[in-house]
């Protein structure tokens, strides 16, 4: 993005939809660094960077699709639909990567589904993917029999998504997931396809007078989101060794949180990857923060809902600046 | 086209769901007209959460033994809003009898009036009326306070030092309160502290809560958790932080607690052999319509302590689904 080469600092600031995340996280770091005690550990946190990883994972398909101007709420479902597929394939014998590519292939099922609902069937994609989270989480309540089920032998690749990276409890998940805030925050601000998906969300007639295939678009981020929330499934799972058919419930809703605290905004064509990890953090370390300081860990769901009000008001305030 | 597609998908998920499970075979009904009977089991738990599960598990077998319709409704997330409606819609089925759950008497007065004017049969099953005005022919279950009371005492003999947790992963459920209430006095009783801690229902997040409690207050002794959820989070937890000299008991039965306690991990669980909540209620509301018979006093099926000493025979049917 182009920056003119006079503007005051308010319209510079502007341009990065992360500030107003970026603020709070500092703030509410800030607060805790000096209060909470061990905050500042290192075992303190790799916690919140664990903590962070699922959530923001599937929150960073939540971004790309809200930028495109679409929600997907059935990635709950996709998370734990996904992590019972990889792990009926491996208990059956399946080699690990071949479980996981078949994984994603079933996981990309479901966001093409999603994507064919939303663009064929024109329903609202708040509507289709309720219906699918729906149908998804049923399914799975079906195929557990409601029952815990277990990954029989953990192998490579779930130490490599979830293993130990020191002692200190960093996990390879909190890795893969600034990994992928990397990629997708260059995707979205370097690359063509990232162009095209703010054009999409932004503006659908013009992108499409400017050549951008707006399907085409919209298919790829409800991919994307789909694989993104298997991935993080599969991160779980390979944390815990096992699921049960109510995993991944209510991730939908707070991927969606951390995107919006990132700077998304719900009516598309707006928002922020790196803002979004952020977001995913700031939660986490709410949590993790008010025990460290000793108070009821009760208030820390209530709390970051009102860091969730509050970031929004920031969001926007920067934006109506605009004169 | 579209619509074509979509067709194709609608036939699968039928197929799917055809093949996952529904019996419609059954065997003679044992009383005439059995076939037509229908009962309601009605709770506040998913059939998607693994105890609840076993709930149903033992609801349907009884119906099948018996000849009989049940049908189990339960909110897919706690919901006491929900949970009501489904009471509501229970008895608008005009059914032969009606198990349910006193999750909270208050919200469910009004409909168990209705259902007693209406000559609809009630039991109350896993959660009881505490104040014993509502108008039900018995109780079904476990006795929470004295369940946790008991597991404090337990812990207390089993010995350890320092601070305890009541690790809950449904924060405002009367049961879980009832459990950890029962437990922290036991354990006042001796100058022990307990501190409830919410780890919420998902498994990364309650690792991680895990963490920053131990890092918070390391000289905590003795952790309780009330179920499947909280026990996987622990379990995980002690493997990747090595507390395992943290005395640790939790609530219910399913594979990650079997091989808890076989591990030495977990000293004990406590079961209240929730398949008789299911089984007996569907039971006892039969014998009322078809017999007139009525138990003169409460069922308690539970606690009953699973110990290293009594799990290898239970092991079998825990894999069942059955305990």
């Amino acid at each position: 993005m182009d920056i003119p080469a006079r503007t005051g600092w308010i319209e510079r600031v502007r341009l990065y939809p992360e500030i107003g995340a970026i603020t709070m996280f500092l703030v509410i770091f800030g607060f805790f660094a000096l209060l909470a005690p061990n905050f500042l550990s290192v075992s303190s946190l790799s916690g919140m960077l664990n903590l962070a990883a699922v959530v923001g994972t599937v929150a960073i398909g939540a971004t790309v699709l809200m930028v495109a101007g679409e929600f997907d709420l059935s990635v709950g479902a996709t998370m734990g639909l996904a992590a019972m597929a990889y792990i009926q394939l491996c208990n059956l014998g399946v080699p690990e990567v071949l479980a996981l590519t078949a994984t994603f292939v079933f996981a990309g099922g479901i966001g093409l589904l999603n994507a064919a609902i939303v663009l064929r069937a024109k329903v609202s994609s708040f509507i289709a993917t309720l219906g699918t989270l729906m149908v998804g989480r049923s399914l799975l309540v079906l195929w557990t029999g409601g029952n815990v089920v277990r990954l029989d032998e953990a192998g490579w690749v779930t130490a490599l998504i979830a293993g130990r990276i020191h002692d200190g409890g960093l996990r390879m998940m909190a890795l893969w997931f600034v990994v992928l805030i990397v990629v997708f925050h260059l995707v979205m601000t370097r690359r063509r396809f990232g162009n095209a998906v703010y054009a999409v969300g932004g503006n659908p007639s013009a992108a499409r007078t400017m050549g951008v295939q707006v399907e085409r678009v919209k298919v790829a981020a409800f991919l994307i989101t789909s694989w993104l929330a298997a991935f993080a499934g599969v991160m779980q799972l390979s944390r815990i060794g096992s699921i049960n058919a109510l995993t991944g419930q209510g991730f939908e809703l707070q991927a969606i949180a951390a995107a919006v605290v990132g700077g998304a905004l719900l009516t598309g064509g707006y928002g922020s990857v790196l803002g979004t990890l952020f977001g995913a953090l700031v939660a986490g370390m709410v949590r993790n923060g008010l025990i460290l300081m000793g108070f009821d860990s009760r208030l820390a769901t209530g709390l970051i809902g009102l860091v969730l009000i509050i970031a929004v008001i920031i969001n926007t305030r920067l934006r109506g600046e605009k004169g | 086209m579209s619509f074509h597609r979509t067709g194709v998908c609608l036939a699968g998920l039928l197929v799917f769901l055809a093949l996952s499970g529904c019996r419609p075979a059954r065997e003679e009904p044992a009383h005439a007209g059995a076939a037509s009977q229908t009962y309601f089991v009605v709770t506040h738990g998913s059939a998607g959460n693994p105890f609840w599960a076993v709930v149903v598990r033992g609801a349907m077998d009884a119906g099948e033994a018996l000849g009989v319709n049940v049908q189990y409704l339960g909110p897919d997330r706690f919901s006491i809003a929900e949970f009501v409606s489904l009471i509501d819609a229970a008895i608008a089925a005009q059914p032969q009898g009606i198990a349910v759950t006193i999750t909270d008497p208050t919200a469910v007065a009004e409909p168990l009036q209705r259902a007693a004017a209406a000559g609809i049969p009630v039991v109350a099953i896993n959660a009881a009326d505490p104040a014993g005005r509502l108008p039900y022919l018995l109780y079904i279950g476990s006795d929470e306070y004295r369940a946790g009371y008991a597991g404090g005492q337990k812990m207390l003999e089993a010995g350890f030092s320092g601070s305890a947790v009541c690790a809950t992963h449904e924060v405002g459920n009367l049961m879980h309160e009832t459990r950890c209430r029962g437990f922290a006095d036991a354990l006042a009783e001796q100058g022990v502290e307990v501190v409830v801690l919410d780890i919420t229902s998902d498994t990364v997040t309650a690792i991680e809560v895990f963490r920053s409690h131990f890092a918070a207050h390391p000289e905590t002794g003795a952790v309780m958790t009330l179920g499947p959820d909280g026990m996987s989070s622990w379990r995980a937890f002690v493997d990747e932080s090595g507390r395992r000299d943290v005395l640790h008991a939790t609530f219910d039965l399913d594979p990650v607690t079997l091989d808890a306690v076989r591990d030495g991990i977990t000293r004990f669980t406590i079961d209240q052999q929730q398949y008789l909540q299911g089984f007996q209620s569907v039971v006892t509301l039969y014998l009322k319509h078809n017999y007139e018979l009525v138990p003169a006093n409460d069922l308690f099926t539970g606690p009953f302590f699973v110990t290293p000493d009594n799990i290898e025979a239970i092991a079998a049917l825990i894999e069942e689904g059955i305990r």
